[in-house]
């Protein structure tokens, strides 16, 4: 795909659009190629960071990215929205993988190497998927409990227990 | 460490992850046809690397079948082998390798060429769960049985990183900053010189000799926790040196788990450069941090 009109884009429909959008309300039109620029590092890492490899992150960021689009115009708030999409596919993914991969490690910057977290890390890679989606929603996506009960398809009280169950698991894998 | 610690230092790993990845982020990509049949392949659960595996393990018959056809050729090597060795290709010949979804054992190495620590790799390589965060540090991790056991060898630690090892040669991969050629062949400084594999399985003995092999480098299999592995061309009978203090360090950081029968998060004092008696035998902790 390749948005090379700015600020226009014509959907499935035929229709040319120039879409406002109600998350800046200082900004009262945002084209979809405006937030695919904005959103895409976010995107991209939300998901990489869920599914534990940039490669299938890059992807499931795309296609949510894609899924958006033809009903660009129609989100209160489209990053709350893209999240959601992103979990969901992360979610599907790791249905369908879970019985060739555990977990595959993600890139690791260069330069300052710390064992503790290299091992933290490990520990959450391998947690199950959705204790793992509820650690980065909360604390990489900053998202709110009623966002992650929404993407998760559960109630929030369930991402509480979710959280809770993580937290242990990775302080019992510190401890060890 | 509190619950407070804890998520502060969950926060700080998607930091560092995410940060990790930024470079990778900065531009949208537009999909080809070419990309997208990888991410079919990677949808379907049919990653490349499989063949590469598949290869390895092809590799590794074969090297066992040479191995076996070579020891029914010379009787008498093959009889003080088979009462000697039980693990052929085990690095310390102590066991049968680690176990999936169980063992997570770690092992400080360099690569000294001719007397010079190359640089490691910084890339986080996937291998069945053998893999690297950098610094000098291996993650023996197996998560499946590609990497489990006798297949967690030295040979696809490397292979992942596109890093090739035989038994007279070794060229860095792509991800490492230097790349390098060291072949037996070429020698050091036009001097004859040895590929080997030197391997510590008590590194913090400053006094400890190593386990040598010259031969089967690739399929030698990690068999133990807390080691340190240098692989290194030198001229023969030359002293293969440790890993640099930095990376035994690290080594030591991950091994001050409480002894047996202590819970976890209660205090443990141990008293510097005295042996504990709650650690397992021959192990001490040394009266000093290691140097960085």
């Amino acid at each position: 795909m390749q948005w090379n009109q700015p600020g226009q884009r014509r959907v499935s429909s035929g229709v040319t659009t120039n879409v406002p959008v109600g998350i800046e309300p200082q900004q009262p039109e945002l084209t979809f190629d405006d937030f695919y620029a904005r959103a895409w590092p976010m995107a991209f890492k939300f998901a990489s960071i869920l599914v534990q490899d940039s490669s299938v992150g890059e992807e499931l960021a795309q296609e949510a990215l894609t899924k958006m689009y033809p009903t660009w115009g129609r989100y209160e708030r489209p990053e709350a929205y893209l999240r959601t999409v992103i979990a969901n596919g992360s979610k599907n993914w790791h249905r369908h993988n879970q019985v060739v991969r555990t977990k595959l490690p993600l890139l690791a910057g260069p330069g300052h190497h710390d064992p503790v977290a290299d091992e933290l890390a490990d520990a959450i890679a391998a947690l199950p998927y959705r204790q793992r989606a509820v650690l980065v929603m909360r604390y990489y996506a900053d998202m709110t409990e009623a966002e992650m009960a929404e993407a998760l398809e559960c109630r929030p009280g369930t991402v509480k227990s979710l959280a809770s169950r993580a937290l242990a698991a990775l302080a019992k894998e510190i401890d060890q | 460490m509190t619950e407070n610690q804890l998520e502060d230092q969950v926060r700080r790993v998607f930091e560092r992850q995410g940060a990790a990845l930024d470079a990778a982020s900065l531009a949208p990509r537009v999909e080809t046809p070419q990309e997208m049949a990888t991410v079919e392949h990677l949808a379907a659960g049919r990653r490349p690397r499989g063949l590469f595996l598949a290869a390895a393990a092809v590799a590794a018959i074969a090297v066992g079948s040479v191995t076996f056809l070579a020891a029914q050729s010379a009787p008498q090597e093959a009889e003080t082998a088979s009462s000697d060795v039980r693990y052929p290709n085990a690095m310390t010949q102590s066991g049968t390798g680690p176990v999936a979804g169980e063992d997570h054992w770690h092992h400080a190495y360099t690569i000294n060429h001719c007397g010079q620590d190359l640089p490691v790799t910084d890339q986080f390589a996937a291998a069945g769960g053998i893999h690297t965060h950098g610094g000098g540090l291996i993650h023996i991790h197996p998560f499946d049985e590609t990497a489990s056991e006798q297949n967690a060898t030295l040979g696809l630690y490397f292979e992942s990183q596109g890093a090739v090892l035989t038994d007279d040669s070794f060229s860095t991969g792509p991800f490492n900053e230097t790349a390098v050629n060291m072949s037996e062949a070429e020698g050091c400084d036009g001097s004859p010189a040895v590929l080997q594999l030197a391997i510590w399985t008590d590194p913090f003995d400053p006094n400890a000799e190593p386990i040598v092999h010259t031969e089967n480098l690739a399929s030698a299999y990690f068999d133990v926790d807390n080691a340190a592995i240098t692989l290194a061309l030198l001229p023969a009978g030359a002293e293969i040196p440790k890993p640099p203090q930095d990376r035994l360090g690290m080594l030591q950081d991950l091994q001050a788990e409480p002894p047996a029968g202590v819970l976890p998060g209660e205090p443990v004092q141990i008293q510097p450069g005295q042996p504990s008696a709650d650690l397992p035998s021959g192990e001490e902790l040394e009266g000093s941090s290691p140097e960085n």
